[in-house]
């Protein structure tokens, strides 16, 4: 094969299998979630400069085997969606030194969880120099997980991680909002404190799929 | 390694086989005393339609069937074919062929993220001609050594340029032949071949990996030289 700098070198007389089946938050399994195998996919969103090996989508019940090509590269993926109303799953692993026995990538369950729109607004009500400082701590829709051959790198991972907003409200930014993307059925912790009283929390279950969430100081 | 070697061989073998065209085909040769028209002909033998050397050039169609990678994700577009083959006693003779086969992926779920495939195919052969009518002759073959590269390509993204397969060729044909003039034919052809590959799988697709099965329909012209086979060469 030409060896050119940039091009992936794909192994030859290889070809993987991927299997496991997708579950929502609440074990239904989640038919057509596409299914890809890629190298250099990066972290997160994925970039525009990964190779894809193989795809395909899951049956009925959830299942899926997908049978790719296999490239041996320090950031070899598989990645699991459905579309925006869903979590993405990202499987990462490094295949310089590792294959996987019998060439066989077994994902087990995958858990997209449904997302939900949290539609978040402060609104000052209370006149000029009240202050307000708040959180928001919100569980991220998204799970990568990083594996070291067969184990879990949890330092290299971040599979539906906390994640936390943090502002503080005056007369020059008296106002603010959010549209903060989270999974159906989680909590959003919502601590504030109104000109330096104390702190006061509010725990929102985020129970729709459009959920709004107004307050006013 | 192999694969080079026996391509290697196959091209040597192409330029020996013309060298001893050139030096024996056109060589003038005698025809064996006492042979009269009657016993020269027959199904099995025609001492006067022997040949040394024929040349094939063609197409064909190939056609993938089965249950396998073959049968269930690739479809047979085109393809070529070039065939030398050496008469070593009456109409047993020996060949070589070089042919490309050309393939659209149809089901890149069960064979990967590429859309082309390209089979090239080497292989010795051997094989016996018969004579049903005065211009028709029927040849059987089967392969002997061979071995297969299919190239698969058209990935999404273009970085990745090609990726490749091996294998060993199982290849039963048969021919039939016109002869527009002594040295000149048009023929038809088939064959059915097995791909014996080399690909690693898991072991749950080793019976859809392990080997591929297409067929061959084809036409072209075949062109011949000399009139006695290798060894009445020598005994004669």
């Amino acid at each position: 094969m030409t060896v050119l700098g940039c091009e992936v070198q794909l192994e030859d007389n290889t070809r993987i299998l991927v299997e496991g089946t997708v579950e929502d938050q609440n074990n239904i399994p989640v038919p057509e979630a596409k299914v890809t195998v890629l190298t250099r996919r990066g972290n997160f969103s994925g970039g525009e400069n990964s190779y894809v090996l193989g795809e395909g989508f899951s049956a009925s019940d959830g299942s899926f085997s997908i049978i790719s090509f296999f490239d041996k590269d320090e950031d070899f993926a598989i990645e699991v969606g459905l579309d925006d109303a869903y979590t993405t799953y990202v499987y990462k692993t490094n295949t310089l030194n590792f294959t996987p026995l019998d060439l066989t990538f077994n994902l087990e369950t995958v858990r997209l969880k449904k997302l939900a729109n949290f539609n978040f607004n402060i609104i000052r009500t209370s006149g000029e120099f009240n202050t307000i400082t708040y959180s928001i701590n919100y569980v991220e829709g998204f799970c990568l997980e990083y594996y070291e051959g067969t184990t879990l790198n949890n330092y290299q991972s971040s599979c539906f991680e906390e994640r936390s907003i943090s502002q503080t409200l005056n007369d020059n930014n008296p106002d603010d909002q959010w549209q903060l993307q989270v999974p159906l059925g989680e909590v959003v912790a919502f601590t504030y404190t109104i000109n330096e009283q104390p702190e006061i929390t509010e725990y929102i279950i985020i129970n729709d799929e459009n959920y709004d969430f107004t307050f006013n100081y | 390694m192999k694969i080079m070697t026996l391509r290697s061989i196959i091209k040597a073998i192409w330029f020996i086989g013309l060298g001893l065209c050139c030096s024996l085909g056109f060589a003038q040769e005698k025809q064996p005393e006492g042979v009269t028209e009657d016993t020269k002909s027959s199904f099995f033998n025609s001492q006067e339609r022997q040949r040394f050397f024929a040349f094939m050039i063609g197409g064909h169609k190939p056609f993938t069937s089965g249950d396998n990678f073959m049968g269930e994700g690739l479809e047979g577009k085109s393809g070529i074919d070039f065939k030398v083959q050496m008469y070593i006693y009456k109409h047993l003779f020996v060949g070589l062929a070089t042919s490309a086969s050309y393939f659209n992926v149809t089901n890149q779920e069960r064979l990967g993220n590429y859309r082309k495939s390209r089979i090239a195919e080497n292989y010795v052969y051997v094989g016996y001609e018969f004579f049903p009518t005065d211009q028709l002759r029927l040849g059987l073959d089967i392969s002997v050594d061979s071995d297969l590269d299919y190239k698969n390509h058209g990935f999404s993204n273009s970085n990745i340029a090609e990726q490749h397969d091996s294998g060993k060729l199982n290849r039963y044909g048969l021919y039939l032949q016109y002869e527009l003039t002594k040295h000149f034919m048009i023929y038809i052809d088939y064959s059915y071949n097995v791909s014996k590959m080399d690909i690693m799988v898991p072991s749950e697709l080793d019976n859809f990996f392990s080997k591929g099965t297409y067929h061959k329909v084809g036409l072209g012209l075949t062109f011949s030289i000399g009139s006695r086979d290798l060894i009445s060469r020598f005994v004669d």
